[in-house]
């Protein structure tokens, strides 16, 4: 009995690629300037289009008889002895006005009282929290791109003591991974903030600005965990390209340097991508120090309009557009750094 | 009567409690070509690496061309003019052939750009495969990784040259490639110290046959003697397996 034979259709079907994947291939694809260009043409566009926008939403209501003029951004007092006081308005209570006049300088007016009335018209509205986004992403994108390359100095420089053969540098070391990963990162902002700041004022008389101390300690939080991933690489990294390298007449830096390091770089690609959204997400933290970050910028925004549904799901899903984006670009970087396969 | 180029003199080395090299001592002189061969955990390769102080010995001296390692203020001085071929290739897979072999002209000889891929070029041509400058080692064949790590290891114009079984780990129909260069360096007068099986390559190329086991020098002697006249037991027994094939 001869069984129905079924033939195979001559053409295989490829399986598509989804539109995220066919981007990623896009990007991977394009020369390095074009990349560079294309980022700096975004940001640029974006601070253009915000800062453009700047209104001034604020009205003043007020019968206030000292108060001359107002407009968008200055006003003019006139003082008990006559002088007219013209400034940018920085602060205000119930009876007192600082103004900001043109030397720099703060005035502070006695009033009876002013009033503000937070715009409620639409339009107004969102771009006066437009340009607080944009204040926050630029200082949140700053303070995790300083963060970060601080802590890829202090992972390398921690990931070679960690493993050098001399008792000390090693202890070091082991101490700083050890005490830095046990302590939340959080404590350590504070700590950085509150005990390291004050302790530098007084010692060496230098006073650091708040993003300095945000900086340095989200930078040591993060190194820790960049000595290891450092180490890692490099031990990764075969033993006898190091022998190879110091057979040749090479001393032990210029095998690291020339050698080991570049490769050990690429096998890290991936857990510093990582690294680089985690901080991103956690440089969040430092509006416990006051900075106007963006989470800051939210907070500020709930405080003020009630509003937390609209203000946190804002913050939430700009944080998240942010972290998409990088890591799509950590994905091209990873793409573009692989050596050729092997036979 | 010259001066050996290498003085190995009553070396010990330990790894823990295992000893690896049991009081070892060797004369190689300028020119000649020595092959070391024995069965694994011999010692052969510690020695070798004993040389250029990959290994750091723990009692004994090796003098290597006048310089005695125990107390040479720079180690890397006396590595460049030690070559070291090694069995896996260790070439580095981030650069291409040629600026494997320009890199360390550059950066431990100072050499300048233009000098060191010169040199490499002729390099090249001498193992043979000029036309895969500028390939990745990925790219090419095993036996073409270990010409290039040769090239590499000649381009710093050593007076010593080591090959710690650059065979091994080829293919068969990629061994003669390998072995032909060397045939061709040992042929030139290059001071070669050599740990191989390759038998032939021994009995062609080799002034000195040296036999170790359980990190001593059991004997030593020309092909031509060793081969048909082994005089110890063990030495005996190693050869009748060795060369069954």
């Amino acid at each position: 009995m001869v069984g129905k034979v079924q033939f195979m259709s001559d053409t295989v079907q490829t399986p598509r690629k989804s539109s995220f994947e066919r981007a990623i291939t896009f990007l991977s694809g394009l020369p390095w300037w074009a990349i560079i260009i294309g980022i700096a043409g975004v940001a640029i566009g974006y601070s253009v289009l915000t800062s453009a926008l700047y209104i001034e939403a604020i009205r003043f209501l007020t019968d206030d008889p000292h108060l001359i003029t107002h407009d968008k951004t200055t006003v003019s007092f006139r003082l008990e002895d006559g002088d007219i006081v013209t400034g940018m308005l920085v602060d205000e209570t119930d009876q007192v006005a600082s103004v900001r006049i043109d030397d720099g300088t703060i005035v502070a007016v006695q009033v009876d009282e002013i009033k503000q009335e937070l715009l409620r018209e639409p339009a107004v509205c969102a771009v006066n929290n437009l340009r607080a986004c944009n204040e926050g992403i630029f200082l949140t994108l700053k303070a995790t791109f300083l963060s970060f390359a601080l802590s890829l100095a202090l992972g390398l420089v921690f990931g070679l003591m960690r493993i050098s053969k001399n008792p000390v540098l090693f202890a070091v070391s082991t101490i700083y991974v050890e005490v830095v990963r046990g302590v939340p990162l959080l404590v350590i902002l504070l700590y950085a903030g509150f005990v390291i700041s004050p302790w530098i004022r007084d010692t060496f008389g230098i006073s650091l600005t708040d993003i300095q101390e945000a900086v340095i300690g989200l930078a040591f939080g993060y190194g820790a965990y960049e000595a290891e991933v450092f180490r890692a690489g490099i031990e990764s990294i075969h033993k006898g390209q190091m022998e190879a390298a110091r057979s040749l007449g090479m001393n032990y830096f210029q095998a690291m340097r020339h050698i080991v390091l570049p490769q050990a770089v690429r096998v890290i690609l991936p857990p510093l991508g990582n690294d680089f959204i985690a901080m991103l997400k956690d440089s969040a933290l430092i509006s416990v120090l006051a900075l106007p970050d963006l989470l800051q910028q939210g907070r500020l925004f709930v405080s003020r309009t009630f509003r937390a549904f609209e203000g946190y799901n804002s913050v939430a899903i700009l944080y998240l557009i942010m972290t998409l984006f990088l890591s799509a670009m950590t994905r091209v970087v990873e793409k573009r750094s692989k050596l050729p396969e092997s036979r | 009567m010259t001066d050996p180029i290498i003085q190995i003199q009553n070396v010990h080395k330990r790894f823990g409690r295992t000893s690896a090299l049991h009081g070892v001592s060797l004369d190689i002189m300028p020119g000649e070509v020595v092959t070391i061969i024995g069965p694994s955990g011999s010692g052969k390769s510690t020695l070798l690496r004993c040389i250029n102080h990959l290994e750091v010995f723990d009692e004994g001296n090796i003098i290597v061309d006048g310089i005695p390692l125990t107390t040479a203020r720079n180690i890397n001085e006396v590595r460049t003019e030690v070559g070291m071929v090694f069995q896996l290739f260790n070439l580095f897979p981030h650069l291409t052939v040629l600026e494997n072999i320009a890199l360390a002209q550059r950066v431990v000889r100072k050499r300048s750009k233009d000098t060191a891929e010169q040199t490499a070029m002729q390099q090249l041509e001498r193992v043979g495969i000029p036309e895969q400058a500028g390939k990745y080692p990925a790219q090419l064949s095993g036996g073409q990784q270990q010409r290039v790590a040769i090239a590499r290891a000649l381009a710093m114009n050593p007076k010593i040259m080591m090959f710690d079984e650059p065979t091994s780990a080829l293919d068969p129909e990629m061994i003669k490639e390998v072995l032909d260069v060397m045939l061709e360096l040992a042929e030139g007068g290059m001071t070669m110290v050599v740990v191989t099986h390759e038998m032939g390559f021994a009995r062609a190329a080799a002034d000195r046959i040296v036999f170790m086991d359980f990190g001593q020098i059991i004997e030593q002697a020309p092909p031509e003697v060793l081969f048909t006249n082994p005089e110890s037991d063990r030495l005996q027994m190693f050869l009748s397996k060795i060369l069954q094939h």
